[in-house]
């Protein structure tokens, strides 16, 4: 006649030094700061030269900053600050296709039949030389534009949009002295000034959504509507800043 | 025989401690959801920037998709800006190239979709900033981020 054994409790007792152990080692190992920066793409090495484009001067806006930490924008000395406002200035004083300032780059209509007509050339010059990237890419941004004129309801009414001249650059130099901080608050300015004009684009089309928070979604998160927002709003307000080669 | 009993001695109860190890893995799982793991022990000093449109990375290096690169003056001897590739310093532009590749290896995805981070003190000179960017460049790693805090106000 077996007596029922009874099976011991565990002792939890030190249950807690184990949890207080692990939670030192993670208070030690990690930080709570978030990682942000600002996001550039860098472009592509070019192998063989390329020929050089000539730009208007209205198309160029240029900014430069010297050994001294002083910074220029269309030869005349600004303060930081004022960058926001001048690469708004650049982008906005001929918008909506009215010719208000002769040095400020231009700002085009595009209709379904000009779009058309543009992507039909494109195709034919494609035939004849098919590995030109060049045209591959012009055609590229023409069908964009179709998809944009076929598909924003508030442009399709319109039968068109504007659009800012494709030549429209930021230009940024920089010397070998410059201090990092100066480079970077121009970046930062630059940054939210086309944030600003690219948020209040999305407005106006496409209901008051704001295209910095759909844009920082993360990739798989995107939607069919999401994607033709930042196709839309980055072909309006596109980002082109180039940086010239440092200087001694 | 009274109800109340009066004398003797009276013992303080115990605190039952048993709820303290629910409380402590609490905590714990907050601090593990909440924060990040440190990238590496700085060896430079480096005040980053303050910036107003930033954009948040921390998506990206949960993925494992950033690396991270600093560049300082050294905490210990020296005047000279110099750069840090995790736990070592370098002032070799090549070297970081060479480090960059060897990070994009053991990474599924490819070297042009990978960030870099780049942690630099606001005092460095733009030479040895763009001559990084550049080796960064050759190697095909064009996405990169500056690095920056968040400005408070405005």
């Amino acid at each position: 006649m077996a007596k029922k054994r009874e099976i011991p409790e565990i002792n939890a007792g030190s249950m807690a030094d184990i949890a207080f152990l692990l939670l030192i080692f993670f208070l030690v190992t990690t930080t709570m700061d978030k990682d942000k920066g600002i996001i550039r793409n860098m472009p592509q090495k070019l192998e063989n030269n390329v020929q050089d484009v000539i730009v208007k001067q209205r198309n160029i806006l240029n900014v430069m900053a010297n050994n001294d930490d002083l910074l220029l924008v269309r030869n005349e000395y600004v303060d930081v600050e004022d960058v926001y406002d001048l690469a708004r200035e650049f982008y906005e004083m001929n918008k909506g296709g009215v010719e208000r300032d002769g040095n400020f780059p231009m700002w085009n209509f595009f209709d379904l039949n000009t779009v058309k007509q543009r992507i039909s050339e494109y195709e034919n010059q494609l035939k004849e030389s098919p590995d030109n990237k060049f045209v591959e890419k012009e055609l590229e941004s023409w069908k964009d534009r179709e998809e944009i004129i076929m598909n924003v309801p508030d442009i399709r009414a319109k039968g068109g949009y504007y659009e800012i001249s494709k030549f429209a650059t930021i230009s940024l130099s920089n010397q070998i002295q410059t201090s990092y901080g100066l480079y970077f608050q121009v970046q930062d300015q630059l940054q939210r000034a086309i944030d600003d004009m690219r948020n209040e684009t999305s407005k106006e089309l496409f209901d008051g959504k704001i295209f910095t928070e759909i844009d920082a979604k993360d990739d798989r998160a995107k939607t069919e509507d999401d994607l033709l927002l930042i196709k839309t709003v980055k072909q309006i307000v596109p980002q082109r800043i180039a940086e010239a080669k440092i200087k001694n | 025989m009274s109800k109340f009993r009066k004398g003797g001695k009276k013992d303080v109860p115990g605190v039952n401690t048993s709820a303290l190890p629910d409380i402590v893995f609490m905590l714990l799982f907050f601090f593990m959801v909440a924060t990040t793991m440190k990238e590496v022990d700085m060896l430079v000093e480096i005040e980053i920037p303050e910036g107003s449109s930033v954009t948040d990375i921390t998506s990206l290096k949960q993925l494992n998709e950033v690396d991270f690169l600093y560049i300082g003056k050294p905490l210990e001897g020296g005047d000279r800006d110099v750069i840090q590739l995790d736990g070592e310093l370098t002032i070799s532009v090549l070297r970081v190239a060479k480090w960059k590749l060897e990070k994009v290896q053991s990474k599924e995805r490819d070297i042009q979709y990978i960030v870099t981070s780049m942690k630099i003190d606001e005092g460095v000179r733009m030479g040895l900033v763009s001559s990084v960017k550049e080796s960064l460049r050759d190697i095909n790693a064009l996405k990169i981020c500056y690095a920056a805090k968040q400005k408070i106000n405005n």
